[in-house]
Formats: structure tokens, C-alpha cells, sequence
């Protein structure tokens, strides 16, 4: 960023590095306000969704993305142009929850998901002799975007978030990585768990709703 | 030919399209003609696909894009009420000037007010320097630092040497100097006085300890290595340096070796 500094010498032969308080003033600022606007702004309802699946409460979420907008503002000026600024975004909004949110948010019960097997829902699909064609259909069709929404929230964050991102973003897994700044082999399993704890209590909710029954019940 | 283990173990990569083409092709291949792989298959991407879609559904965003459109306004005007104080700074700058010369060289040649050979000359070398902080971040975490130096300076970030003292930095100054990346970091850890200054370029790094000294109620720190010499001081929670002639073909040189 040319120009965020300036540099004076005087005939003594010494060099002055100071930075240049009146460079917000320039009109590189009225044109980088234009463009954060233009490339920012629309992401709004992407991280919207995945911030009401962080915090968990409509307030803090919008709070959450707002602060996000003003820092990826603030450091516009270091946006590589070009790249993916939805990512970028999504980052920087990551890093905040992680920073300043996370205790804030209201923890409802998480489940405890421990060693849920492999194939569950498929197997749990199976058991019921409803293996045929589409037998997710039914389950699917009974369940409310609420009530999806709870069973995620009930994930353990870190699943949440790699499911949220993945699922719904649609962030590569070294996207997901970056973001959320774990590597990529963890990225991996997290997912992997995340699936088979979203089956169970995917399961588990549509059991209580009884809009399935366990065969041995 | 691929087996039904194998298409387990890369299913959810499959579907996340995260397996290279070759062996995308072979479970392709393989959960056409068997029919257990295929079930999972079918649920599995199902099941994605049903909570992308119920997970997505988000509500109205038009009240908070105002909002957040607003405060951007009222964070891009700002800076015209700092940029006022353009002359404060001027003077500021032509102060330091003084103090260090005075420090330095003993000389006592120096008057006060802005020097118009400093406006003058800052007008045409603004090309030195590639990046300031303009401000301190709230929290600074390595993270962020590391993505200003990587988005700046084309900085690699994994050269990061002190974490240890990271708590303590006070402020960071990224620059190029003479074409190369440079780095400045301020520290000032506790119950100690002093500077360190972190020169970053290609993993090398360069840290002398400072002098404190006090003119006037402000503060400077004189750094000294490999015979170059540098002044310091924070203004506005920014680090300013002052680097002779000579320390700087000096330090070039030294930035060359290594």
C-alpha cells in the first residue's frame, strides 16, 4: 500500500519512517468504501446463517457479524484482490467467535455423542425393512428446518462448525482449515464425526417426535 | 479395481468432492453395480443435501445490511478529523527530528515548527515504504499479524519467532526497506526497558536491545547493531524510526549477507 507512509530525509542524511495519519483521507479511501460495499456486503446472508449456528441467538449473531464487517473493513487494505473474499470473510468472522464470542454464547445442552457407529442412520433405516427405495424420504419429509436447526446446534462447536461450513458453504476442506486455522486431517475427521452425530440425532429428535419408532420398541 | 472397503473409506470425500478425478471415477464405477455402496452412497448425499438446505434458510438480512452500511460510514469519516491534525504531526515529526539530532549529533542548529524540507521531501519518497499499521489492532494475535504481514508484504508467515513475548508487543511496523521485507517490533517487556526490532527477511532475523532515553517528557529508545544505528519512538501508539544514512546502507548490506 504505497502511499500509508512516508518517508522524509532531511540534508543531516537521516531517513524518517513514520506513517501518514492523513492517508484514510485519500480518495483510495472513498474507492476502497465503494468496493468493500460492492464485494463485502453481499455475503451478509452466508454469514448470517453460519453465525446463527456459532452463537446460537439471533442477537449475538448479528452482533457477531457486524463486528466482523468493521474489522474486514478496517483491514481491507490487506484483502489480496483477487482472492476469495468469502473466505476471507468468513475467517475473520471465525476468529472473532473464537476471540470474543464464545463464552458469550448460550450453551444449550450439548449431546454427548460418544461412538456413535458407522452407517447409523442407514442402519437404523435398514432395520425397520424400509432399505427400499427412499427410505430416508419419510424421515426427511417429517422433519422442520427448526428442528434440524436444533439438532445442529446441539453439536459439540467444533462439529458444528466444520458441518456449517462444509454442508452449507460449501468450503473445500483446505478452505475450512484456513479458516478455522486446524489442519486438514482434522478437518477431515471432524467432518466425518460431525455426519454420524448429525444421523444420530437426527434420529434421536424423530424418535422423541415419534415421527419414527425404534423396531425392538 | 477399486473394493466396497475402499469406496467406504473415501465415500464422504467423494461426495465432498474432495478425491482426485481418478479415483472419482472408480467409485463412480463401483457404486453403479453395487448395490449396498450405492444405498450408503444415495443417503449419505442425501442426507447432506437435506441439511444444506434446512441449515440455509436464514432470516431477513435487509435491517442489519443497513446497519452494517451505516457503520461503515460512520467508520470511513473518521479519519478526516485525523486527517486535521496533519500539522500537529508535522511538528511532531520536525521535533523528533530536533531531539535526535540534538541526541546524536550534539548539533545545535535545529529550530522548532514544521520543516518544509521534510513536507517537501516526504512528498517524494513515499515510495520506501509499503505498509504502516495505521492503528493498533484490538486484540493482536499472532493470526492477524501473520495474515497483515502474508497480505502485505508477501511475508512468510511461519517466521514468527516470538510468541513467547508476543503478550508484550506493543506495536509493529511492516515495511520494505530498500525493496526488501522488513519488519519493525516494538516491545516493550515488562520490568524491562528497552526495544527489540525484528528485521524479517527471508528467516533471518535481527534483534538489538535499546538505549531509553527521555527528552522532553517523550521517549526514545537508540538501537545499535552491526553499527547501525536507529532511533525510535511511539507516536500515537505507532512505532516511528529514524535510521542514519549510513546505518542504512550499513544495514542493507547486512540484510544482503544473510
Amino acid at each position: 500500500m504505497v502511499g500509508n507512509a512516508t518517508t522524509s530525509e532531511t540534508e543531516k542524511g537521516f531517513t524518517f519512517f513514520v506513517p501518514n495519519p492523513n492517508f484514510n483521507t485519500s480518495v483510495m479511501a472513498n474507492q476502497n468504501h465503494r468496493e468493500f460495499e460492492e464485494l463485502a456486503i453481499p455475503h451478509t446472508d452466508a454469514l448470517l446463517r453460519t453465525a446463527l449456528r456459532m452463537t446460537r441467538n439471533q442477537s449475538d449473531a448479528e452482533d457477531l457479524v457486524q463486528e466482523a464487517f468493521l474489522k474486514a473493513y478496517r483491514f481491507f487494505d490487506r484483502f489480496e484482490r483477487g482472492t476469495n473474499i468469502r473466505a476471507w470473510l468468513f475467517k475473520i468472522m471465525t476468529n472473532l467467535f473464537i476471540n470474543s464470542y464464545r463464552n458469550r454464547a448460550k450453551r444449550p445442552q450439548e449431546t454427548s455423542f460418544d461412538e456413535v457407529e458407522e452407517n447409523f442412520l442407514y442402519n437404523k433405516l435398514a432395520e425397520e425393512g424400509r432399505a427400499g427405495t427412499n427410505p430416508e424420504k419419510e424421515l426427511f419429509d417429517k422433519l422442520y428446518t427448526d428442528e434440524v436447526q436444533q439438532v445442529l446446534d446441539r453439536l459439540p462447536e467444533e462439529f458444528r462448525m466444520v458441518v456449517m461450513l462444509n454442508f452449507v458453504e460449501g468450503f473445500a476442506y483446505r478452505e475450512i482449515a484456513e479458516i478455522m486455522g486446524i489442519e486438514l486431517g482434522t478437518v477431515k475427521s471432524r467432518l466425518h464425526r460431525g455426519r454420524k452425530m448429525l444421523q444420530k440425532g437426527l434420529w434421536d429428535h424423530a424418535k422423541k417426535a415419534g415421527y419414527v419408532k425404534e423396531k425392538s420398541e | 479395481m477399486i473394493d466396497c472397503r475402499k469406496v467406504a473409506q473415501h465415500l464422504y470425500e467423494y461426495i465432498d468432492r474432495e478425491v482426485d478425478s481418478k479415483t472419482a471415477a472408480e467409485i463412480e464405477a463401483h457404486i453403479k453395480l453395487c448395490s449396498p455402496c450405492f444405498k450408503e452412497y444415495d443417503l449419505e448425499a442425501k442426507l447432506k443435501e437435506f441439511v444444506c438446505r434446512k441449515a440455509a434458510a436464514c432470516p431477513g438480512t435487509d435491517e442489519l445490511k443497513s446497519r452494517i452500511l451505516e457503520e461503515l460510514r460512520k467508520v470511513a469519516n473518521e479519519p478526516a478529523e485525523r486527517g486535521k491534525r496533519i500539522w500537529l504531526w508535522t511538528g511532531g515529526v520536525a521535533a523528533a527530528a530536533a531531539l535526535i539530532f540534538l541526541f546524536v549529533f550534539g548539533l545545535p542548529h535545529i529550530g522548532g515548527g514544521p520543516d518544509p524540507m521534510i513536507v517537501q521531501a516526504a512528498a517524494e519518497h513515499q515510495n520506501h515504504l509499503v505498509a504502516t499499521v495505521p492503528r493498533l489492532p484490538e486484540e493482536i494475535s499472532i493470526d492477524s499479524v501473520n495474515s497483515l504481514l502474508e497480505s502485505q508484504i508477501g511475508f512468510d508467515p511461519e517466521v514468527v519467532y516470538f510468541s513467547h513475548i508476543w503478550p508484550q508487543m506493543r506495536a509493529f511496523h511492516a515495511a520494505t526497506w530498500n525493496g526488501r521485507s522488513a519488519a519493525c517490533l516494538y516491545f516493550a517487556p515488562e520490568g524491562e526497558e528497552g526495544i527489540s526490532l525484528l528485521i524479517c527477511q527471508d528467516a533471518s532475523r535481527w534483534m538489538p536491545r535499546g538505549k531509553k532515553v527521555r527528552r522532553s517528557g517523550k521517549e526514545y529508545v537508540m538501537a545499535s547493531h552491526n553499527g547501525c544505528l536507529m532511533v525510535f519512538w511511539t507516536w500515537e501508539g505507532m512505532l516511528c524510526c529514524a535510521v542514519g544514512k549510513e546505518s542504512q546502507e550499513k544495514l542493507l548490506n547486512f540484510t544482503r549477507s544473510v
